[in-house]
């Protein structure tokens, strides 16, 4: 059965999370000053009470045509539902998660609703490199202890270490942070702990601002594993803290 | 000649060239240690035979082909340390650079569905370690559920895995089959592993080979060295000589060091067969400077630097033409490779030529400088003359029964040309290992425990968006997976029917419109192992064939019948018949056909008896509904399952709950009948909840269950079919596998309400689409360059014979001598490879290499024997048919001659060979074994053949001097 994929299609539903999304994961104590730093930036990259995003992703592998997927995503609190506009073969596929564990996918050309459950975080939908394990991660505390690693008063430097007993997916990530703001710029993600080479590298860039509610324009995620293929995620429309209603977030609007 | 040797005996000359020659071999080696290896097997088919075309396109469209099967045993390869060393071993050979994929019993997709909760759970197989027996347990019944991990990823009785390794396309396989055996060392240190596949058995072969080589190659050369030192009695000769045709050789692959041109299989051999060509040239010059000086002293010469020079200028008056002579035809003989259609083919004929050239050089201007250098001693050996003697008893007997030996010889070149037709050619890796060798041992354990271990694909073009194009896939596949010595079949529709049944339709069934399919491959397509199947274009699709033999003849009939039935069964151009339509009949007849084979199939995978049965599952398959009804309870049971599950999108009313009111309603619903319409529904559903129809509450649970009535309907209809088959196939109702089956056969009947049907275009008909299909993977590969080998091995041959016969005709100015000094060359050719036909050895690119050695050897000892064939009582230069005594005369003199130098040689590399065949690498057994019987034969048939035919008085005048009474020697 091939159907891991799936699992990222939700995991899209967080692609403009990095500025809203809260996490069931329990608080961490930040007593130093790694930690502390890494609470602010959860803080300010969770800032939105509601968002709107159109993005269009894009995938490109070495020696192959680009392909090209196009998306809304709405989150409100924990739910967020994710609707993909373009190719057509995937047009109307909607996904909505109402909470971690409470995911349901429509598939128009079937009508009809299912619910998924799943433990697999390692591929990206029609082959899109951002996977579930990364989306999901947006609050970085409680699942990481930080050390400062270089400080240029512009930028700000934390090597992340996973704490024992939590579902950490990388041993090691090191988060670049723009001082001004707090928010990420560059993360790179290693498979294994004691490796100065991460196995990806993921670029937020081009934030912009609603408010106080800053996001970044434009999501790249570099799959050093799969010589130099990545995909990237443009923003091209977005508000921060609208009118959501809450019946956008139900099974019965799934299949209108 | 005389000119050349008085130069070369020139102190200053045979200095500067010992100097140049030593600098340039020197030289040589550096470039020569530049030259890399190619193992790319793929390299030896012409680019432009459809075979290669197609699987260059088929590795390029759906990632390599090239896959290392890696088995593991275990005690229970569900136990947790087990699986989690498994999962890590998984994880690092994803991430190995040589590896594209590799795919085990862990990292396997899977999901699970919750009818009850209406949850689809997906993810790997092995996600979580079971942490305790009851998950033990609950793993290993829920693997035997999942259609592609028991029989392909863990052994039916769980005492075995194996992992599927995707090598990168294009590599080395030496790279990728290096890093998965090292990772899975690593983490299996203390199980039996076994390395499987077309990576693993390739480098076993090389590995053993090149290790052989190492061992053997020293013995080899001190048997040479020995048989030389008994020869000349002279440490310095053997030396020059082992130098001249070593520096023939290291100046040919310095060359190729300098050009940049790769080793592979055949240039590897080259310097072999140098070697053994290329030994000969000095050999008779030194044996010839030996015979003179022992002449000249006994004449009274003493000085000893004029006794050497003397020597040198008779040897090279004596042997120089003819060593010349006797390299032109052995270079015409290989420049036949030129006009070979495989590229390193041609490549090993030009540079083998030009080997040949170098070592002729060298024979003829640094041995006579080395002799000049180092005042050569040594002198003829007792053992010499008696060789020369025996040899000329050999010719007299020839001469003596002429008829009664030409018998033999032609009795035993009719006996070899029967044993010439056995002759098979195989490219295959499988008659390149013996018993009980790593290989074998792999492919009994993949065999014994997974059904076995090669793979072929078949290819088909055509719309893979298409339902109906998909169901001709799996038609196809089905069709195959019934064939003899196919032990499984994988393909897209697979992939599809179960993506339908976890998220689309929860029918195990290829979605039933292209929107549904569509909607579907994005879901499936990132997995690599789907890559495997379908193109990202959706416009090819590859079956992958498991085949249950392992042998050559096996697969060589398992590929013909997969041939034969892709042939017959794919419609070049086909119509989308209404079922209904003009052509109902025609259409039943086929759609029939279609869903019967695939029931029978699936049931084969669990219930091979099947075959049995297959016309009550025809009785069964089309007995009318009523006879099969729908059990009521089972129709109610299913309608309240789906009521209660996250999948039910209706409301009940807050003042009926579901938990209550679900059973009422799932009772009237299941009263109605097939094809009930919503009002009906609604109708039923009030009654449940014991409410007006008019309720709004009643009108959206009737609405939302509206959608899935009619499915759960017709699969409950199918179910009391499904069972029925499985009952009369004799599927027990407590096999594992039962539940699978039923569901996948449940999905086949559900092929019966599409509205169309796949049918031939008719004449007047364009068609709707176009299907194509064609058979490929590494054993067609392995065939078509065993076509190959053996067409270019034929026209080599031919073309080798006519060559070195029009070059002995002008070297012997007589069309009668030529066709003479090739006629041991011929009978060699004929013996050796009727040998081989009988000895059911193969004939793959190894020994094909043997034809231009025999050829070389053959006509180089023909020419060397007829050098020396003259009248002793005649003057040089004599002419014309001679009388019987003279005849007998001039061969007597011609084996006294040149039969030591001959049989110095062949005896020399025979025995070099010999020593090869000790080892384990079966294509050196292979060589060896044919090369020492080939030099043996091509010097004794020389000395058997030449003397029967010949009718001269001399065929190269004044080449050779002999003394009446001497001691000949060379």
């Amino acid at each position: 059965m091939k159907l891991r994929n799936m699992i990222p299609v939700l995991a899209l539903a967080f692609a403009g999370g990095v500025g809203l999304m809260t996490s069931a994961a329990p608080d961490a104590m930040a007593d130093t000053a790694g930690d502390s730093a890494l609470a602010t930036i959860d803080a300010a990259i969770n800032k939105a009470s509601s968002l709107y995003f159109e993005y269009k992703a894009s995938i490109k592998a070495p020696d192959k045509d680009a392909k090209s997927l196009g998306l809304t995503v709405r989150m409100k609190g924990d739910k967020r539902l994710t609707e993909f506009t373009a190719p057509a073969d995937v047009k109307g596929t909607k996904v909505l998660i109402l909470s971690p564990t409470q995911m349901y996918i429509y598939l128009p050309s079937f009508g009809k609703v299912r619910r998924i459950a799943s433990h697999t975080t390692e591929q990206g939908f029609m082959g899109l490199d951002f996977t579930q394990a990364e989306m999901l991660l947006t609050r970085y505390s409680p699942y990481y202890t930080a050390s400062v690693a270089s400080d240029d008063g512009t930028n700000l430097k934390l090597n992340l270490t996973a704490k024992e007993g939590t579902d950490a997916p990388y041993p090691k990530v090191v988060l670049t942070v723009t001082k001004s703001n707090n928010l990420p710029t560059q993360v790179e993600y290693f498979e294994d702990a004691s490796s100065s080479s991460p196995s990806k590298t993921e670029t937020r860039s081009s934030y912009s601002c609603d408010g106080d509610v800053c996001t970044p324009a434009e999501f790249k995620m570099v799959d050093h594993t799969k010589n130099g293929k990545y995909s990237t995620l443009t923003r091209s429309k977005w508000k921060a803290n609208g009118d959501m209603s809450d019946d956008l977030f139900t099974k019965r609007n799934l299949e209108n | 000649m005389i000119a050349l040797a008085r130069f070369l005996s020139r102190d200053l000359v045979a200095r500067i060239i010992v100097v140049v020659s030593l600098a340039l071999t020197a030289l040589s080696v550096v470039f020569a240690l530049r030259v890399e290896q190619d193992d790319n097997v793929l390299e030896f088919l012409p680019k432009d035979t459809p075979e290669v075309r197609s699987f260059y396109e088929v590795s390029e469209r759906f990632g390599s082909l090239d896959v290392a099967l890696v088995g593991v045993a275990s005690n229970d390869a569900f136990q947790p340390d087990f699986l989690g060393r498994l999962k890590k071993a998984t994880k690092e050979l994803n991430d190995a650079s040589g590896v594209e994929y590799a795919l085990s019993l862990t990292n396997v997709d899977d999901y699970k569905v919750d009818k009850t909760k209406g949850i689809v759970e997906t993810g790997e197989l092995v996600d979580q370690l079971p942490a305790n027996d009851a998950e033990i347990e609950a793993l290993r019944l829920h693997a035997i559920k999942n259609q592609n991990v028991v029989g392909n990823l863990v052994a039916k009785d769980s005492k075995g895995v194996v992992v599927y390794c995707f090598l990168r396309h294009g590599q080395d396989p030496h790279v990728g089959a290096d890093q998965v055996r090292k990772i899975i060392t690593a983490n299996f240190p203390g199980e039996d592993k076994f390395w499987g596949g077309s990576p693993f058995i390739s480098t076993y072969i090389y590995d053993v080979t090149q290790k052989d080589l190492k061992k053997l190659a020293p013995f080899a050369c001190l048997v040479i060295i020995a048989l030389i030192v008994m020869s000349f009695r002279d440490w310095v000769g053997v030396a020059i000589a082992l130098a001249s045709t070593g520096m023939g050789i290291g100046l040919t692959l310095g060359l190729m060091g300098l050009l940049g041109v790769r080793s592979n299989i055949v240039l590897g051999s080259m310097p072999v067969i140098l070697f053994a060509l290329g030994s000969a040239p000095p050999v008779h010059i030194l044996t010839r400077y030996y015979f003179h000086r022992s002449r000249l002293a006994a004449s009274g010469v003493t000085d000893p630097s004029l006794l050497n020079s003397e020597a040198l200028v008779e040897a090279i008056r004596d042997k120089g033409l003819v060593v010349v002579a006797s390299a032109a035809t052995v270079v015409a003989g290989l420049g036949s490779f030129i006009t070979m259609d495989i590229a390193p083919m041609r490549v090993f004929g030009v540079f083998t030529s030009l080997g040949i050239i170098f070592t002729l050089l060298m024979a003829v201007i640094f041995v006579p400088a080395a002799i000049r250098v180092f005042r050569l001693k040594g002198k003829p050996t007792p053992e010499s003359a008696i060789l020369g003697r025996a040899t000329a008893h050999i010719v007299a007997l020839a001469r003596r029964y002429r008829l009664a030996t030409g018998a033999i010889l032609v009795g035993i070149a009719t006996v070899c040309a029967f044993g010439i037709d056995k002759v098979d050619t195989r490219m295959d890796n499988q008659s390149f290992f013996d018993p009980g060798s790593e290989p074998d041992r792999a492919d009994h354990f993949l065999h014994d425990r997974f059904g076995g271990s090669l793979f072929v694909q078949v290819w088909v073009k055509g719309d893979m968006k298409d339902p109906y194009q998909v169901r001709e896939v799996q038609r196809l596949a089905d069709k195959i997976a019934g064939l003899p010595r196919v032990a499984s079949v994988a393909h897209i529709g697979q992939v599809l029917s179960a993506a339908n049944d976890a998220i689309g339709d929860h029918l195990k069934a290829i979605p039933n419109t292209g929107e549904k399919i569509r909607g579907l491959y994005p879901f499936v397509e990132s997995n690599r192992a789907v890559s495997q199947l379908v193109d990202e274009t959706r416009t090819s699709a590859l079956l992958n064939v498991k085949l249950s033999v392992v042998d050559i003849d096996g697969v060589e009939a398992a590929l013909t019948d997969i041939q034969k039935l892709v042939k017959a069964e794919t419609i070049p151009t086909f119509v989308l018949a209404d079922a209904n339509g003009p052509r109902a009949a025609e259409a039943k007849l086929r759609r029939d056909e279609y869903v019967l084979s695939h029931i029978v199939a699936e049931i084969r995978r669990v219930e091979p008896g099947v075959d049995e049965h297959v016309a009550e599952v025809e009785r069964i398959y089309h007995l009318p509904e009523s006879e099969l009804p729908i059990d009521p309870d089972r129709m109610k049971q299913a309608l309240l399952t789906f009521l209660l599950s996250e999948e039910f999108a209706g409301d009940f009313p807050e003042d009926k709950p579901k938990a209550k009111f679900a059973a009422p309603v799932a009772d009237e619903a299941a009263k109605l009948p097939a094809k009930a319409t919503e009002p009906m529904l609604l109708e039923a559903v009030a009654k449940g909840l014991g409410s007006p129809i008019t309720d709004e509450a009643a009108i959206d649970v009737a609405h939302s269950l509206f959608k899935d009535l009619g499915d759960i309907q017709r699969s409950e209809a199918r179910g009391g079919r499904t069972d029925a088959f499985l009952k009369a196939a004799g599927v027990p109702k407590d096999s594992p596998d039962r539940e699978l089956v039923a569901s996948i056969l449940s999905g086949s009947l559900s092929e019966l309400e599409l509205p169309k049907v796949v049918l031939p275009a008719t004449e007047d008909d364009t068609g709707d689409g176009t299907l194509w299909a064609e058979a490929t993977g590494l054993p067609v590969l392995y065939r078509g360059l065993s076509q190959s080998v053996e067409k270019n091995q034929i026209w080599s041959l031919l073309s080798a014979v006519v060559l070195v016969a029009i070059t002995m005709t002008i070297a012997f100015r007589s069309i009668a001598s030529g066709i003479l000094s090739a006629i041991p060359a011929l009978f060699t050719i004929v013996a050796v490879y009727g040998g081989m036909g009988l000895a059911h050895i193969h004939l793959d690119i190894g020994t094909s290499m043997l034809a231009s050695l025999i050829i070389g050897a053959g006509v180089d000892y023909a020419i060397h024997y007829l050098g020396a064939w003259r009248s002793p009582h005649l003057p040089k230069g004599t002419r014309g048919r001679a009388t019987p005594g003279r005849l007998d005369e001039a061969a007597h003199e011609a084996a006294e001659v040149s039969g030591p130098g001959i049989w110095t040689n062949a005896l020399m590399v025979a025995a070099g060979f010999f020593v090869l065949t000790l080892g384990e690498a079966r294509p050196l057994k292979h060589v060896g074994t044919l090369t020492a019987v080939a030099m043996v034969v091509a010097s004794l048939s020389t000395f058997l053949l030449v003397p029967i035919f010949a009718k001269k008085h001399e065929y190269v005048p004044g080449s050779a001097s002999t003394t009446k009474g001497g001691s000949p020697n060379g």
